[in-house]
């Protein structure tokens, strides 16, 4: 049975879309795989799955560096979406995943969660083109959602305190100093 | 309705101004009641979300359609966000109407013990008297029944309390002040200082001065730079009720500080014209009550002290108490702003910074000080920083995949920003009234404010939008843009006005020690005494002016005069 199957049929016995990403190894590779579930809010399975293949590729799991699927960033699109959009909003919201969805089967030929990492990095190099060459007053909808996903990716508790120079009490303020390359400097303040 | 003992004093409302109240009264001996509408909130206790990290907001600090829905004038703020969001006012449950043509008028409230003084920006800069002249010299608004020499030990004397942060720079229009060693600038904002200076004679650049404590003072801890000030400091290391003039109050065991009680009107005795107490509701029972006392501090903020005394109108004084004069109510001001330019600064690529300073830069008025501009009269001054966006603001990066996540990590290119705070006239149309017809939760009237910016200061307004551009340019600013964000009177957050003091009484509320020229024993010492707006944060003056009044106050009860 594969993973869609699974879902619907979960989706038949519950009522609700439910979703199984699982993690990869996180950090020193030593977290065990752990099934996360969670029922959605707003958004349908097919949106979901839209969002885990996609966001799997704009933000992979790396040894030691977490990713989309580790973060659970498909809930986290999916409680903003329903929480801080208006209703017109979430319409457009809905409207953008399912037209994402459409174009990639359109162009690789099978739906987002079978279409395959190679597949849907060639879908989202075109997708990233078009989306940047776009004055920012228009924001497309891709880039929208790619926001969405970089913001809960970047303010996860594993980011920012793995993957940036965070502090939650600097203690002080260095008003000039030497930019190496090193992470950016975060504290609590969002 | 209940009648209570008699204090000596009563201070209403537990702000930045009945905090100064309360302690300045209870430190002379005198027994004072304050009272605030709001919740208790306790000092770090009372900061339930001073320590949350990002992740454990279910948002994580956005803002929800229920948010835009309870909230829709306070969260537009820009510190309102999932972690302040319990110290703002429901605009559901505190309804007030407002101008009908031209934007709302924004009215910035948090009701809570402390009030404002936990959310405020903290910019602290003493008037002068190119500020206490201004009304005198172009004929806008009645004079100032002070100047700067009145006002200057009091700045120093409430400057040593507070703890403010700042560097000395000898400008008379911008007095120097009691400060606590300056936050730094960082590489860019030193070297667009610099560009400045060098460019202009007429202008500087120096760092904020700012009521954060950079070393420790009067018993509270150091600032730990996080920048997260709004959310309440659990080191008390800014100035608010909480940390500083509440708890001076208390030790002396002169204070009594009740919570959930709203003032709703000042009890008038007419045999004596006096104010012989105030009478509040208990907004936890619905209970109507009267507390007498010599003396009445009315420091509940401009709008609400002012609704208060038109709220107290009766046959002596039908058009609100102390309002002999016809001015109560008008004249109101606000600092317009939202408007200025920002620019990307190149060539500091390999410098950056640590730590969240939580402060800004300062660059005072040069408009009008000593050469008249030909199209408008005043100021303007610019607040403003240099910085490298970081996560997680910089969520708009193209690239997909490990380059993306890599990008996200980096610090991106340096920009600075000025945002222009600019000087709005005293209009007598400007003004508040009450709905007796629409009534709040108490049944009490609701405010109706009335407020527009006009000709001088819209034409300051693209003055200082394109000063600001010129000025980036200069520093060698790449892709300067200017920008505007819609003036909302009121949302300057510093409304003043409204019950203004003045020498005469037939035009002004106040007199020269903030005592209402009609009724001896009442006091206002909110921004509702201020005559004009300066272009400079007002709440250190009206720090200062508090503690002053309360030295006149004290020594005329001494002498039986009140
Ligand atoms: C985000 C923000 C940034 C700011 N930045 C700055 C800055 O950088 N510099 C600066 O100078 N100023 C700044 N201000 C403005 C500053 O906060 C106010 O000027 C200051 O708090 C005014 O003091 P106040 O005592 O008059 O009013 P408040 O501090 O608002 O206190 C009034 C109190 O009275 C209570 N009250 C009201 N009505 C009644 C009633 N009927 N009965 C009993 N109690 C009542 C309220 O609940 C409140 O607790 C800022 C404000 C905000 C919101
Ligand atoms: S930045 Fe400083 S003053 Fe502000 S809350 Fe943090 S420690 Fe306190």
């Amino acid at each position: 049975m594969d993973r869609r199957d699974a879902i619907k049929r979960a989706t038949l016995l519950s009522g609700l879309a439910l979703t199984a990403p699982f993690a990869t190894a996180v950090l020193s590779g030593c977290q065990a795989t752990e099934k996360r579930i969670f029922a959605s809010l707003i958004l349908n399975e097919d949106q979901i799955v839209t969002i885990e293949s996609i966001s799997r590729v704009i933000l992979p799991s790396e040894p030691g560096s977490p990713g989309a699927e580790d973060l659970g960033l498909a809930e986290f699109v999916d409680r903003m979406v329903k929480d801080c959009l208006s209703q017109q909003e979430q319409a457009a919201f809905t409207k953008g995943l399912d037209n994402l969805s459409q174009e990639i089967s359109d162009t690789s030929g099978s739906s987002a969660d079978k279409a395959g990492d190679k597949a849907l990095v060639t879908f989202l190099e075109q997708k990233e083109k078009e989306a940047y060459a776009a004055p920012a007053s228009d924001l497309p909808f891709y880039r929208q959602l790619k926001q969405l996903l970089v913001f809960g990716y970047l303010t996860s508790e594993q980011v920012m305190t793995t993957q940036l120079d965070y502090h939650a009490i600097p203690g002080r303020y260095d008003s000039c100093i030497p930019y190496e390359g090193q992470n950016a400097y975060v504290d609590n303040n969002v | 309705m209940g009648k209570q003992q008699m204090y000596d004093a009563i201070v209403v409302g537990s702000g930045i101004t009945g905090g100064w109240a309360a302690k300045e009264l209870c430190e002379k001996g005198l027994k004072t009641l304050v009272l605030e509408r709001g919740r208790k909130l306790d000092h770090v206790g009372g900061y339930t979300t001073a320590a949350t990290p990002p992740w454990e907001f279910p948002h994580r600090g956005r803002k929800t359609q229920e948010d835009l829905e309870q909230y829709p004038i306070q969260s537009n703020v820009y510190a309102f966000n999932e972690g302040t969001r319990h110290l703002w006012v429901k605009d559901t449950e505190h309804p007030y109407t407002s101008t009908a043509d031209g934007p709302e008028y924004r009215w910035i409230r948090g009701y809570h013990e402390g009030g404002r003084s936990i959310m405020w920006g903290r910019q602290c800069y003493r008037w002068s008297d190119l500020d206490f002249e201004a009304n005198m010299k172009d004929g806008h608004g009645v004079d100032w029944p002070i100047r700067y020499a009145d006002i200057e030990p009091w700045y120093s004397y409430v400057e040593k309390f507070v703890g403010i942060s700042g560097k000395k720079e000898g400008l008379a229009h911008l007095p120097d002040g009691e400060f606590l060693p300056p936050f730094e600038m960082n590489c860019v904002e030193s070297h667009i200082k610099q560009a400045i200076e060098s460019n202009y004679p007429d202008r500087m650049m120096t760092i904020g001065r700012v009521a954060n404590l950079t070393v420790p003072h009067n018993g509270r801890g150091q600032c730990q730079r996080r920048n997260l000030c709004y959310r309440g400091c659990p080191y008390g290391a800014y100035f608010s009720s909480q940390s500083a003039t509440l708890p001076a109050a208390e030790k002396t065991g002169n204070l009594t500080l009740k919570t959930n009680c709203a003032v709703e009107s000042l009890v008038y005795d007419k045999e004596n014209n006096r104010v012989s107490g105030v009478r509040f509701i208990d907004t936890e029972t619905g209970k109507d009550e009267i507390i007498e006392a010599k003396i009445v501090f009315l420091c509940a903020s401009t709008l609400n002290s002012t609704w208060i005394l038109l709220n107290s109108a009766n046959d002596r004084f039908p058009d609100g108490l102390a309002n002999s004069s016809g001015a109560l109510g008008k004249y109101l001001m606000d600092h317009q702003y939202r408007a200025g330019a920002a620019a990307q600064i190149e060539g500091f690529d390999d410098k950056y910074y640590f730590g969240g300073r939580p402060n800004g830069i300062y660059l005072p008025r040069f408009r009008n000080v000593t050469t008249p501009h030909p199209d408008f009269i005043r100021g303007y001054g610019y607040q403003g920083s240099a910085s490298r966006p970081g996560p997680p603001g910089n969520t708009d990066q193209p690239g997909i995949g490990q380059d993306l996540k890599r990008s996200l990590q980096k610090p991106g290119p340096w920009s600075m920003r000025f945002i222009g705070f600019g000087e709005v006239l005293p209009y007598e149309d400007n003004y508040v009234s009450l709905n007796h017809d629409k009534l709040d939760v108490n049944g009490l009237p609701t405010l109706n404010i009335q407020c527009t910016h006009r000709e001088n200061e819209a034409i300051m307004r693209e003055d200082f939008k394109n000063q600001a551009a010129e000025m980036l340019e200069t520093a060698g600013g790449k892709n300067v843009a200017t920008y505007d964000d819609t003036d909302h009177p009121g949302f300057g957050i510093h409304e003043m006005g409204t019950a203004r003091m003045g020498r005469d009484p037939k035009t002004s509320v106040l007199n020269k020690w903030n005592q209402a020229h009609d009724i001896p024993n009442l006091f206002v010492t909110d921004g509702s005494c201020m005559t004009s707006a300066s272009c400079v944060n007002p709440s250190v003056t009206y720090m200062a002016l508090t503690a002053r009044a309360v030295d006149y106050a004290y020594s005329e009860l001494n002498k039986l005069n009140l």
